[in-house]
């Protein structure tokens, strides 16, 4: 790297502003503007973006070190159980039954910090709008007014084939696991939150982060919880994050 | 950098948690990823302190690589099999050069995803080394600010406040450590 330019403090606010994430959208429109126009500010950008993340490499490699010692090996959680997507889905729906009475009865016996959390956070989504017509998305629609008008266990009934159809359908694996998780069928609705956290693009990884992750704090997996709540993007992240310090 | 690339993924979760650089997120993917690798290296002629090392080194390497928008995890499941096969390149790199017994052969893949990710020769992989070096040169105070405002997140208000300044005095702080780093880098990177 070749630095001998200047850097005025104007440019170098601009460009940490934009590389840190605190740019508004004029500062992000003006630095787009003079990376296409302006022929040496990509190098400055560059240059700034390689002392930032330098700074941030020697203490990231100082703080390894501390995580490291501060992490007993014998005490890391066993992966097997904590392995997010590699989970099994072994839990047949036949079970799901007995699961709402399991459940139920341990959450009236031992609600515990977690699940305080998850009773607290956990609002099921509102749904999409219904404007019915008579295109493919009709049975898709369909569900949604049940799901609308509450009737979760018909939207289940009616979306069920469609997923066949498409088991990669992020509409849909989200608004079954909904479906689910407002009939309290916690199993039947970590799978298809978990098929859409390996959607790479799909614009329902945050929220099923979020879910996903208030699942795992049901179960008191308070890391998985806080795992899963940290990618999500729900504007009551940071506040279920410090209630679980 | 692959500007489209990256604005592809800047949307996934993962990739924005981990880019945006969370201390806490990074120390949860430090800790959780770190038992499959020390059984692997436990297993293949290592011990617990070699599996740090290489670990520790893997983990940063591939940290490294997302800053710099050559790899672009868009789960966590992709983001541990990446860090993985870095750190198992890493450690039979290593094995060979001590020239113990031979572990099990990665596949061809792997060894060009390692030559890929392990740019030494990389102009900017040079010039991050010399940031990291330079850093250390710098005054206790710009050390602080820097590492407070770029790694731990704090904001200038905070700064000001833990320095007795105002927020417009730890701006300008702010820029003359960079600024400082800066020189630090070019002038040192003359004299060899």
């Amino acid at each position: 790297m070749k630095n001998q330019y200047q850097i005025s403090t104007e440019d170098l606010n601009l460009i940490s502003r934009v590389i840190t994430g605190e740019a508004d959208s004029g500062e992000t429109e003006l630095f787009e503007k003079r990376m296409n126009t302006e022929s040496g500010f990509p190098s400055k950008v560059e240059e700034v973006r390689l002392l930032i993340t330098g700074v941030r490499e020697v203490n990231l490699a100082a703080s390894l070190k501390e995580w490291h010692e501060k992490m007993n090996t014998s005490n890391v959680p066993d992966q097997s159980k904590g392995k997010i997507r590699s989970l099994k889905y072994i839990i047949p729906a036949a079970v799901a039954a007995l699961i709402i009475i399991v459940t139920g009865i341990w959450f009236m016996i031992n609600p515990g910090p977690q699940e305080n959390i998850y009773s607290q956070y956990y609002k099921p989504d509102p749904g999409l709008p219904t404007v019915m017509s008579a295109n493919s998305d009709y049975a898709f629609k369909q569900g949604m007014v049940y799901y609308k008008s509450e009737q979760y266990s018909q939207a289940i009934e009616q979306w069920s084939p469609l997923l066949e159809t498409e088991p990669e359908n992020d509409t849909l694996l989200y608004y079954m696991a909904q479906a689910y998780l407002a009939l309290g069928l916690i199993d039947d609705a970590r799978k298809p939150l978990e098929k859409i956290l390996t959607l790479s693009e799909s614009e329902y990884l945050g929220k099923a982060a979020w879910y996903l992750g208030l699942i795992y704090l049901k179960e008191n997996n308070k890391e998985e919880g806080k795992a899963l709540i940290l990618q999500s993007d729900h504007q009551q992240k940071e506040k279920i994050l410090s209630e679980m310090k | 950098m692959d500007l489209t690339k990256v604005q592809q993924h800047s949307g996934t979760p993962f990739y924005k948690a981990i880019k945006d650089h969370s201390p806490e997120f990074l120390e949860l993917m430090y800790t959780r990823n770190y038992p499959n690798l020390e059984v692997y290296i436990i297993q293949n002629s290592g011990n617990a302190e070699d599996a740090r090392d290489i670990y520790q080194e893997g983990f940063i390497a591939v940290w490294r690589n997302i800053q710099l928008g050559k790899f672009h995890p868009s789960t966590e499941k992709e983001f541990s099999a990446y860090l993985f096969r870095v750190c198992k390149n890493k450690w039979i790199d290593q094995l060979r050069k001590n020239k113990t017994r031979p572990v099990e052969a990665v596949g061809n893949a792997d060894k060009l995803e390692a030559r890929h990710i392990e740019t030494e020769e990389d102009e900017k992989y040079k010039y991050l080394i010399q940031v990291r070096e330079n850093f250390l040169q710098l005054g206790d105070k710009c050390r602080e600010i820097l590492s407070m405002f770029y790694y731990r997140k704090k904001n200038l208000k905070e700064i000001a406040d833990q320095y007795g300044m105002t927020e417009a005095s730890a701006k300008n702080s702010k820029y003359r450590c960079l600024q400082k780093l800066r020189e630090l880098v070019f002038n040192n990177s003359q004299e060899k």
